[in-house]
């Protein structure tokens, strides 16, 4: 599948970067709460773990580079009340003007607007670079499943 | 009695009804031919005999003139008198039209100028709204360009998602392109958060040997590295269903000794990697 189509930049690195960055997050996450209870497993340890993978994958694929991994890391910050790094006022003055601009076709909207609610950070892009952030936010999902197939696989009991 | 009524007709200022003038005036020509004919023997005998004769002949003249003329006199006076009046009535109506000529022309003057006023500024107005609806011609055929321009864009990222998108080739059009995309990251989303359901309930059995699990995990990923480096359909695409307990060594004696090479590049960027970030802090995010 080469770039031909896109000349837009949407490389995604390799396989192994997912998964070194899932590990150290999720070794992260073992540090932390080497000395809780084993109790509550189920939600907090699953939604850590999502979280988990989804800042991981939000690393792996560029940090900041991208809108979408940025505005994923700007919530996980948000809601680990840490230092946001990333406060960017001046974009919230241009997504509003761009949003004005933004009328596109009633049916593309209706299903534009989907896309936002699932894409992170969709809210404030034009429909273009939606659909740019979409594919490469497909491909770095698609790596973050192999990579946590892999290691589920690796870690289930045979 | 007829001076009299020469008289009277001479203050007539009926200009209007000059036919009632002249029959007044016919009258009068004939009542001096019949006085001269009949009167002056009758003023005559007025002047030097009895009055009540003469006034009674000059009452029975009069009224013969009167029923001769009756009707006509009777019509003279009365429309004269409202020729009169209404001369008089028309003298001061025309003399009020004047006043109100001279009234409405000023109006009218400043009726117009107010008039040119408002068409100025009409035409002002005319003007700007030309001008903005020009600019809005102008403005809505940029947009037209820009719109077109969009939606050549959209297409073509539409086409590329449609190349990641598995199964996107049978659905055509935008709508259901989109859907389609929609739903395949929804998946992809739901995946995720499966497999992190099941890390949730596998990690606590392996929580007690932190370091040993990493580097299991690591080598756990080796088998994964062939496959993304090399396209060798010799590996093991399922690679992790390779066993983790044992050691590491024995992962490369199952490889291929072939792709020991290939194998040792990426061990050695991995350990550099993985060194690399575990001794540096990240950037500011912790878990």
């Amino acid at each position: 599948m080469a770039s031909a189509y896109n000349p837009i930049y949407t490389d995604v690195p390799e396989k192994d970067v997912f998964a070194l960055h899932f590990l150290q997050t999720l070794s992260n996450l073992r540090t932390q709460n080497s000395f809780s209870s084993p109790d509550n497993k189920t939600s907090d340890r699953v939604k850590k773990i999502k979280k988990a993978a989804y800042v991981s994958m939000a690393r792996a694929a560029g940090g900041a580079n991208r809108l979408w991994s940025r505005s994923l890391l700007h919530q996980a910050a948000k809601r680990n009340n840490k230092n946001v790094r990333f406060l960017r006022r001046k974009r919230r003055v241009t997504w509003l003007m761009r949003r004005r601009s933004n009328r596109g076709d009633p049916i593309e909207d209706v299903a534009a607007e989907r896309l936002r609610n699932l894409v992170p950070g969709g809210g404030g892009m034009e429909t273009s670079k939606l659909m740019e952030e979409t594919a490469h936010y497909i491909k770095c999902l698609s790596m973050q499943v192999k990579v946590m197939q892999c290691l589920v696989d690796g870690l289930s009991p045979k | 009695m007829l001076e009299s009524l020469v008289s009277l007709e001479s203050m007539s200022l009926s200009s209007m009804d000059v036919s009632v003038l002249e029959r007044l005036k016919w009258l009068q020509q004939q009542q001096q031919v019949l006085s001269t004919t009949n009167a002056s023997p009758e003023l005559l005998q007025f002047h030097g005999t009895n009055n009540d004769e003469l006034l009674q002949n000059t009452f029975s003249h009069f009224q013969m003139l009167r029923s001769g003329f009756g009707p006509n006199y009777s019509m003279g006076f009365g429309p004269s008198h409202e020729a009169m009046d209404g001369c008089i009535s028309r003298t001061n109506s025309c003399q009020m039209d004047q006043a109100d000529t001279v009234g409405v022309m000023l109006k009218n003057s400043e009726e117009n100028i107010t008039i040119s006023l408002k068409n100025k500024r009409k035409s002002e107005v005319k003007t700007r709204e030309e001008e903005k609806t020009e600019k809005k011609i102008k403005v809505e055929a940029e947009t037209e360009l820009n719109m077109k321009a969009r939606r050549e864009k959209i297409s073509k990222k539409m086409k590329y998602l449609q190349d990641l998108v598995p199964g996107c080739n049978k659905v055509t059009g935008r709508a259901g392109m989109l859907d389609e995309i929609i739903n395949y990251v929804q998946s992809l989303q739901r995946q995720v958060e499966f497999l992190s359901m099941k890390l949730a309930v596998l990690n606590p059995e392996l929580e007690l040997a932190m370091e040993d699990l990493s580097v299991k995990q690591f080598q756990a990923y080796f088998t994964n590295l062939p496959v993304v480096v090399a396209s060798k359909p010799s590996l093991m695409v399922d690679a992790p269903l390779f066993p983790l307990d044992q050691q590491g060594s024995l992962d490369l004696s199952v490889i291929n000794p072939n792709q020991a090479t290939t194998i040792e590049a990426p061990s050695a960027s991995w350990e550099t990697q993985s060194q690399s970030l575990y001794n540096t802090s990240s950037l500011g995010f912790q878990y």
